[in-house]
C-alpha cells in the first residue's frame, strides 16, 4: 500500500514536467477579402488599373460622381502622392488594403449609382484609400512572438477579429489579414512550445478579383511561463527563426491621407450593388445610355408603336465569362434578337406591330457579374428636339405646353449627346392633359452632373403635338432661345457663318435628320453677295444631328457672312444656328425653312433703346425685287431692292432703309415683306447688350387663333408680344389666360382690336390691369376674327437679356 | 535659526511670486487639463507620419477623460487610484481595448501599442533603478513582462520638449525615465519634471508624444 502511494506521488511529482497538449483556434467573423496593393509604381488609383484605363480611374469616378467632373483636388492628390513610376514594384497600398480588408465587411459587386459605373476593383480602391491613414493599435519591431500570441488570442480567438501583420521578408514590407488561425500549444516545464497555423488574404490578385485567395502560413515559438504560469518572453523557433511577422496592427479609426475624400461616401459607393433599374420585374428601359449589371437574369421593356424604330446597342464591358444572352421579343413573340454579346451588338429594329418590346438578359453563371453599356432610342416622326443646349454653366429651361384640347399620351423628354443620340431620360413617357405647361430646368432633374454637362439636345419623345420653348442662358450674359416645333422641310437655310480669325463672332449650327432613313444632304454655301462658295453632300443617318461650325464645316473655310442653302430630297430637315458675340450675346435661331413671297416681321422695334435689322435671304437661282412696307393702319412707306440670285442682305431700319422716317414712327409699325420670288430671312432685334432673331413669319406661320406656350413674368422677368394684323379689315382678338394646369384664370380673358395693317404690342404683365388675377398665367391663347402674325419676347428688366419665337398656331 | 527660516521663507515667496509671473507652472494641488500631440511611425516604419493631439480633462484626477482633438466626446476613461496609479482604461464603445490593471509599486502599464498615450510608470523622482513587471491578460492567459526602470538626469531636454511649452516649464530638474527590457534595449521612456503630474515627452518603438499645453496646473 505505501509503495503505491509513493508511486503515486512519485507520478504526480513528475507531472509537472511532462509535456500537455492544448489546441486553441481563432477565426475571424469574416473572410477578409483579397485586393491588389495599389502600387505606387502604376498609380492605378488615378491612371486606371487593368484593361479599363480607357475609363476614369477609381478616383475619378469618385470625383465624377461626389462632384459631376474629375480630375479634381482629389484626382491631383492621388497623382501627386501616390504614383511614383520609379517607385519599386511593392510599394503601395498593401497596409491600406490590409486594413480595410481586415474591418470591411463588404460583398463587392460591381454597382452604377450616379449613373457612374463601380467595379469591384474601383470599390476596393477607394476603400483602400480611405484606411490608408487609419489609427492603428501597432506594434512594431519586436523580436518576441509573445506580441503576435496576444494578437492571434486577442483578436482571432476572443474577439473574431482578423488583424494585420507585416509577413514580407527582411527587406520588403508585405502587409496581409491574418483571418484565421489554429495552434498546437504543448505546455513543458516553464515553457509553451506553440505550432500555429495563419491563414491571411493574398494581395497578388486583380483589382476586380472578387473573393479571398487564402494564404497559410506556418510559424513556431516558444513562450517562457514562470512558477505563477505567466508568459515572460518568448523566441522564435525553427525556420520562424527568419520568417516571421515583423509588425503587427490593427485598424482602429478609419482615416485616409488624401484629404479630398470622404468616408461615408465612399462607404456606400462599396456597399451599392447592381445597376439603377433592377427590380425583380421587368423594368421600363428608358431611353438614353444605361450601364446594365447582371447579377441575376434581367429583362427589361421598351414601348413601341408600330413604325417605331427601336434601336439598342449593347457594348460589352466586363472582363469574365460566360457572354451574356441577350433576346429581345416582340409584342406578338417574335424573337427580333438572339445573340451572346461577346463584343458589341446592334438591334435597328422597325416595330413591325405596337407594344411591348421585351429584353432580356442572362448568363448561364452568375459567380462573376455581367456589365454591358445599353444605349436604347426609340424613334418617330412624331418625336420633337431642341437641338442645342447651351453647355457648361449654363442653364437650361424648357417649357412644353399642351396647348390643343385632347391630351398627348406617352411624352417623354430625353437629355441627348450633339448628335442626338439618346443619353439619359429626364422626363419618363406621361401625359400631358389639355391645356397643361410643363416648366423646367436641367437642373431639376436628378441627374449626375456630369451627365447635364454632358446633355447638348432634348428629344422630345411623341412631342409633336406640344408647343415648345427652350431659354438657355448664363447669368449676366444674354440668353438664346427656340420656340421651334417646326415640321421637317426639304430645303432650309442655316443664314450666317463666322470666320475663325473673328474673335468677336462665332456661328455653330446643326441639321437634322428627323426620318427613319438616312439622307444625303447637300450643302451649298454662298457668300452675301450670292456667289457660290462650294457645295457638299453629306450623309445623314436617320434621327441624327450634324453639327458644325468655324473649324469643321463641310468646307473647312472660313467665311463670314455668308450662309447655307441645305437640301435634300424629301421634307425630313430641320436645323439650328447658334451666335456668339463678344463673349456675352448669344442668341438661337431655328433654320429657316419658310421661303415665302410674302412674309412678316410682327413688330419693328425702335426707340432709345432698340434697334432692329432685318435680313432676307435669296435662296433661288433667279434675281428677285422685294419690297418692304412699313405698316401702320396702312403702308406708312415703301422701299425696294433686287436682290441678286443667292444674294443675302442685311438692312437697319432707319439705317440703311426707310431712313426719312422718324424712329418714333419707325416705333409704331410692322413690317411687311413683298418678293417677286419666294425669300426668307429674320429680324434681328438689339440692344446694347442684348440680341434677339425671330424669323420673318411666313404665311404657314399666319393663323387665326395663335399661342404663346410660355409666360416668364415677375420682377426681372418680362414677356412681350407682338401681333400683326396684315389685312385690309381690323380683327377682334381675344386673349386667354391659362394655368400651368390648362385651366383658364378667372379674369383672364381682355379683347382687343387690331386695325387693318397694324401691330398690337403688350407686355403680358400689363394685359390685364383691371383684373384680378389668383394665378400667374403659364400661357396664353389668342384667337383672332381674321388671320394674324406673332412673336414673343422674354427678356430681363434691363432689355439685356433677351430672346423670343415666332407664335404658332395650337 | 528663525530668522534663516524667515529668510528663506521670503525668499521661497519671492520665487514663487517670480515664477508665478513669468508663467512657469509650479506643484500645487490645483488641476486642469494637458493636451498631448502624438505622431506615430508609418506603417512601414519608413517615417513618422500621422499626428493626432489628446486632450486629457483631469479635473477628477481618479477620472480622467481624453478627448481626440477631432472630437467634442471623450475616447477614453482613465481611472487613477487615490495615489494615483492607472487602474483600469475604458475606451467607450470598444470592450476589445478596455482593460483593468492591478497596481503597486513595482507594476508599470503600458499601452501596447494603443495610439492613446497612457503609459503608467508610476511617480519617482531622479536617481531610481528598480525592476518593474506590465502584467496583461488575454484569453485567460497572464503575460507578465519584466522591465528595469532606469532614471537619469536629462541634460538634453530642451531638444524633446516640444515649442509651445518651452519657457513654461523650468527645465533645471528634467530626468528620464527609461524602461529596458531584458536585453537592455530602452522599449519606453519619458522624460519628466519634478514641477508637473505630467511627462513632458514619451517615445516608444512607434510613438512619439509630447506635451503641448496644460491648464490649471497640473499636480503630482
Amino acid at each position: 500500500m505505501m509503495r503505491s502511494i509513493s508511486l503515486l506521488l512519485a507520478l504526480l511529482m513528475l507531472l509537472p514536467s511532462l509535456a500537455a497538449a492544448e489546441l486553441i483556434d481563432g477565426q475571424a467573423a469574416f473572410k477578409s477579402w483579397s485586393g491588389y496593393w495599389w502600387s505606387f509604381n502604376g498609380g492605378a488609383l488615378s491612371n486606371g488599373y487593368s484593361r479599363w484605363t480607357d475609363e476614369p480611374a477609381p478616383i475619378e469616378k469618385y470625383e465624377l460622381y461626389v462632384n459631376g467632373a474629375y480630375p479634381g483636388d482629389a484626382t491631383r492628390w492621388e497623382d501627386t502622392y501616390h504614383y511614383d513610376p520609379a517607385a519599386p514594384n511593392w510599394f503601395g497600398l498593401c497596409h491600406a488594403w490590409a486594413a480595410a480588408a481586415t474591418v470591411e465587411n463588404i460583398p463587392f459587386v460591381p454597382s452604377v449609382i450616379g449613373g457612374v459605373l463601380f467595379r469591384i476593383g474601383d470599390k476596393k480602391g477607394l476603400i483602400t484609400l480611405a484606411h490608408d491613414n487609419d489609427v492603428n493599435l501597432a506594434v512594431r519591431g519586436t523580436n518576441s512572438p509573445v506580441d503576435f500570441h496576444v494578437f492571434l488570442l486577442k483578436y482571432l480567438h476572443e474577439n473574431r477579429r482578423a488583424f494585420v501583420a507585416d509577413l514580407g521578408g527582411a527587406d520588403e514590407t508585405w502587409f496581409y489579414p491574418i483571418y484565421r488561425f489554429s495552434m498546437d500549444i504543448t505546455s513543458g516545464s516553464g515553457y509553451k512550445d506553440v505550432k500555429c497555423y495563419i491563414w491571411y488574404a493574398d494581395d497578388r490578385v486583380d483589382a476586380d478579383f472578387c473573393g479571398t485567395v487564402e494564404m497559410p502560413s506556418y510559424f513556431e515559438y516558444r513562450l517562457t511561463v514562470n512558477s505563477a504560469g505567466e508568459i515572460t518572453g518568448g523566441s522564435w523557433q525553427g525556420n520562424s527563426v527568419y520568417q516571421h511577422p515583423k509588425s503587427l496592427f490593427y485598424p482602429l479609426e478609419t482615416a485616409s491621407t488624401n484629404p479630398y475624400i470622404d468616408y461615408e461616401t465612399i462607404k456606400s459607393i462599396a456597399l451599392s450593388r447592381d445597376d439603377e433599374l433592377e427590380s425583380d420585374n421587368p423594368v421600363r428601359l428608358p431611353e438614353g445610355e444605361q450601364v446594365l449589371i447582371s447579377l441575376n437574369d434581367d429583362a427589361y421593356y421598351v414601348d413601341c408603336a408600330a413604325g417605331d424604330l427601336l434601336s439598342l446597342d449593347f457594348d460589352r464591358i466586363d472582363a469574365d465569362d460566360p457572354y451574356s444572352h441577350i433576346v429581345v421579343t416582340a409584342p406578338d413573340g417574335k424573337v427580333v434578337l438572339d445573340e451572346y454579346l461577346r463584343e458589341k451588338l446592334s438591334l435597328r429594329y422597325t416595330a413591325a406591330v405596337a407594344g411591348r418590346y421585351v429584353v432580356s438578359i442572362t448568363r448561364t453563371s452568375y459567380d462573376k457579374a455581367g456589365i454591358c453599356r445599353v444605349t436604347c432610342a426609340v424613334r418617330s416622326n412624331r418625336d420633337r428636339c431642341q437641338p442645342s443646349l447651351r453647355s457648361g454653366s449654363a442653364w437650361n429651361g424648357f417649357a412644353l405646353t399642351n396647348t390643343g384640347t385632347t391630351a398627348v399620351e406617352n411624352v417623354a423628354v430625353v437629355a441627348c449627346n450633339s448628335d442626338g443620340t439618346p443619353q439619359r431620360t429626364l422626363l419618363s413617357p406621361r401625359t400631358w392633359q389639355p391645356g397643361e405647361r410643363y416648366l423646367a430646368t436641367l437642373s431639376m432633374f436628378p441627374l449626375p452632373l456630369h451627365v447635364k454637362n454632358a446633355a447638348r439636345a432634348l428629344k422630345i419623345t411623341n412631342g409633336a403635338a406640344l408647343q415648345q420653348v427652350y431659354i438657355g442662358g448664363e447669368w449676366g450674359k444674354n440668353m438664346s432661345g427656340f420656340g421651334s416645333n417646326d415640321p421637317g422641310a426639304a430645303a432650309l437655310v442655316i443664314p450666317d457663318t463666322s470666320s475663325m480669325y473673328d474673335a468677336g463672332k462665332a456661328v455653330d449650327f446643326g441639321v437634322v435628320n428627323i426620318s427613319s432613313g438616312s439622307h444625303d444632304v447637300i450643302f451649298d454655301l454662298y457668300n452675301a453677295a450670292g456667289e457660290s462658295v462650294g457645295t457638299r453632300t453629306v450623309s445623314v443617318p436617320p434621327y441624327t444631328t450634324v453639327q458644325y461650325g468655324e473649324g469643321n464645316n463641310p468646307f473647312h473655310t472660313n467665311i463670314d457672312n455668308a450662309w447655307y442653302l441645305i437640301h435634300t430630297d424629301a421634307p425630313v430637315l430641320r436645323g439650328y444656328i447658334n451666335w456668339r458675340y463678344g463673349g456675352t450675346k448669344y442668341e438661337s435661331l431655328a433654320a429657316l425653312g419658310d421661303s415665302a413671297t410674302s412674309l412678316i416681321m410682327p413688330h419693328v422695334a425702335v426707340d432709345s433703346s432698340w434697334n432692329t435689322k432685318v435680313t432676307v435671304i435669296n435662296p433661288a437661282a433667279v434675281s428677285t425685287t422685294v419690297t418692304f412696307n412699313l405698316l401702320t393702319g396702312g403702308v406708312y412707306a415703301s422701299e425696294q431692292l433686287q436682290l441678286a440670285p443667292h444674294e443675302k442682305r442685311t438692312l437697319l431700319l432707319g439705317g440703311d432703309i426707310f431712313t426719312a422716317v422718324s424712329r418714333p414712327v419707325l416705333g409704331t409699325t410692322a413690317l411687311a415683306v413683298q418678293a417677286t420670288e419666294p425669300v426668307c430671312g429674320y429680324v434681328s432685334y438689339e440692344t446694347a447688350e442684348g440680341l434677339t432673331r425671330v424669323p420673318l413669319l411666313a404665311p404657314r406661320l399666319h393663323a387665326s387663333v395663335l399661342t404663346v406656350p410660355h409666360i416668364a413674368s415677375d420682377s426681372y422677368w418680362w414677356t412681350g408680344v407682338a401681333l400683326c394684323n396684315p389685312g385690309q379689315g381690323a380683327v377682334d382678338v381675344t386673349i386667354i389666360a391659362y394655368d400651368d394646369s390648362g385651366e383658364p384664370i378667372a379674369g383672364g380673358v381682355v379683347q382687343r382690336r387690331i386695325e387693318r395693317q397694324s401691330k398690337d404690342v403688350f407686355a403680358v404683365r400689363s394685359l390685364f390691369p383691371a383684373m384680378v388675377l389668383d394665378k400667374t398665367p403659364a400661357w396664353l391663347r389668342i384667337e383672332s376674327s381674321g388671320v394674324i402674325a406673332g412673336l414673343v419676347l422674354y427678356g430681363g428688366v434691363d432689355n439685356n437679356v433677351v430672346t423670343g419665337c415666332p407664335l404658332t398656331a395650337p | 535659526m528663525l530668522k534663516k527660516q524667515m529668510i528663506a521663507l521670503t525668499m521661497a515667496t519671492i520665487l514663487l511670486l517670480l515664477l508665478c509671473c513669468v508663467g512657469t507652472v509650479t506643484a500645487g494641488r490645483s488641476v486642469g487639463f494637458v493636451s498631448l500631440r502624438s505622431v506615430y511611425l508609418s506603417p512601414d516604419a519608413s517615417g513618422w507620419g500621422q499626428e493626432q493631439v489628446w486632450r486629457l480633462d483631469l479635473t477628477d484626477p481618479a477620472n480622467v477623460q481624453v478627448y481626440s482633438s477631432a472630437q467634442t466626446t471623450p475616447v477614453m476613461l482613465l481611472r487613477y487610484t487615490a495615489d494615483q496609479r492607472l487602474r483600469a482604461v475604458t475606451v467607450y464603445g470598444d470592450t476589445m481595448h478596455s482593460r483593468k490593471l492591478v497596481c503597486s509599486d513595482n507594476a508599470v502599464a503600458l499601452s501596447h501599442g494603443y495610439p492613446v498615450p497612457y503609459d503608467d510608470l508610476g511617480h519617482h523622482g531622479c536617481g531610481v533603478e528598480k525592476k518593474v513587471t506590465d502584467r496583461r491578460s488575454v484569453a485567460g492567459l497572464v503575460i507578465a513582462a519584466s522591465y528595469t526602470m532606469v532614471t537619469a538626469p536629462a541634460p538634453d531636454a530642451e531638444e524633446y520638449v516640444s515649442d509651445e511649452i518651452k519657457g513654461k516649464v523650468d527645465l533645471a530638474d528634467v530626468y528620464w525615465i527609461n524602461l529596458q527590457d531584458d536585453t537592455g534595449t530602452t522599449v519606453l521612456r519619458q522624460l519628466w519634471s519634478p514641477q508637473l503630474g505630467w511627462w513632458l515627452y514619451e517615445q516608444t518603438p512607434q510613438r512619439r508624444s509630447w506635451l503641448i499645453s496644460f491648464g490649471g496646473g497640473v499636480t503630482k
